[in-house]
């Protein structure tokens, strides 16, 4: 797992995160969101992923998650992004909280494959009720699709609130063979 | 805000993740704990490999950051399922974050341990309340849970420089370990 860039708004909110010329020497890629939006509703925002510019209706997504009193689960098809549903809090929410989320994006660079994204998430905010108090889950979305992603803009509604921040990784793998 | 990756290559990287330290329990104790914790990692990473010595079944453990707890500062949302329904539920307000559920103990099949690992993001940010993403994993063979559980710490923003994860009931089993690792971001 190498490091290969990091975006952060330390010193001011901004709308999206953009990484391009994702090079294509990795096998795998994972990003790492620390996010909050500077919107306010009581449904947290989504966390979204362009991927290589606009492809509509080339995504899907599925996610099991929790509220802190029930489980659901929710999907949607002919999606235009990789998306992870309600993990990004926002200015309605107890000031200083920021979702996390850690996604993985396996074999990224594969052009005879379509790509999937598989992520988990998570955000507390000490109290309170549905759809406000916090929620975490596990969420997988599929890029249908086999060019290799080389361009990632991750997103919410509206900007991103200050002190946010996304890490990109490479993950290689060993190039010893198995018998 | 861009940025672009075009002379990116790994031959020229760090690795990301970097072992900082391990502990073993001997049986003797309930707690393990990592203390100084450098703060030149962008994020962190814990896991747990544990069985308890308690004469139940399972048990829980505890997770605490920089000796606090009793400021009422943690809460905590989960998601389970124990193989035949799922639940979600939440903590407000609790002196420690409950972090693993069904940790095998003494009263389970031999050998067996719960394996869980705990993500903390930007653990250094005097900016914002840190949170923590954990994977929990404890089957014993006919029952157990896996759960995922967002753990909030709300101390006025505050460095994390030490944590410890300790069992609610009977001391770690021989056996047992956590591994601390940090995770490096550009330029670390």
């Amino acid at each position: 797992m190498f490091p290969l860039a990091s975006i952060n708004m330390n010193s001011g909110a901004a709308a999206s995160f953009n990484f391009t010329n994702i090079p294509s020497t990795f096998t795998h890629l994972q990003l790492r969101c620390f996010v909050r939006a500077t919107s306010s509703q009581s449904t947290p925002y989504d966390l979204t992923l362009t991927v290589n510019g606009t492809n509509p209706t080339e995504f899907a997504y599925h996610q099991l998650r929790g509220d802190g009193s029930s489980v659901s689960s929710a999907n949607l098809t002919s999606d235009n992004v990789f998306r992870i549903p309600l993990a990004v809090p926002d200015a309605f929410h107890t000031a200083n909280v920021f979702g996390n989320v850690v996604i993985d994006i396996l074999d990224y660079a594969n052009t005879n494959k379509s790509k999937t994204m598989r992520a988990i998430f998570g955000w507390d905010n000490n109290g309170g009720s549905s759809p406000s108090a916090g929620w975490t889950g596990l969420t997988s979305s599929g890029w249908f699709n086999t060019n290799a992603i080389n361009r990632l803009e991750i997103a919410t509604f509206g900007n991103f609130s200050q002190y946010s921040r996304v890490d990109l990784y490479g993950i290689s793998t060993s190039t010893a063979t198995g018998a | 805000m861009p940025v672009s990756l075009a002379s990116s290559s790994a031959a020229s990287m760090h690795g990301a993740m970097v072992p900082i330290a391990n502990v073993a329990a001997s049986g003797s104790s309930n707690s393990l704990s990592f203390s100084n914790i450098p703060s030149n990692y962008q994020d962190l990473m814990i896991v747990l490999n544990a069985r308890s010595t308690n004469a139940s079944t399972t048990t829980q453990a505890i997770m605490f950051f920089n000796g606090d707890t009793g400021s009422s500062s943690y809460s905590a949302t989960w998601l389970n399922g124990n193989g035949s329904s799922v639940s979600s539920g939440r903590d407000t307000n609790f002196s420690q974050l409950y972090c693993v559920d069904g940790m095998p103990a003494a009263s389970a099949t031999s050998g067996i341990f719960s394996s869980t690992t705990f993500h903390i993001l930007n653990y250094t940010s005097t900016s914002a309340f840190k949170t923590v993403l954990i994977r929990q994993a404890a089957d014993l063979n006919g029952s157990g849970l896996t759960r995922l559980t967002v753990g909030l710490w709300r101390a006025t923003p505050a460095a994390i420089t030490s944590l410890g994860v300790n069992t609610v009931s009977g001391n770690y089993a021989t056996g047992s370990t956590m591994s601390l690792y940090g995770i490096r971001s550009v330029g670390q």
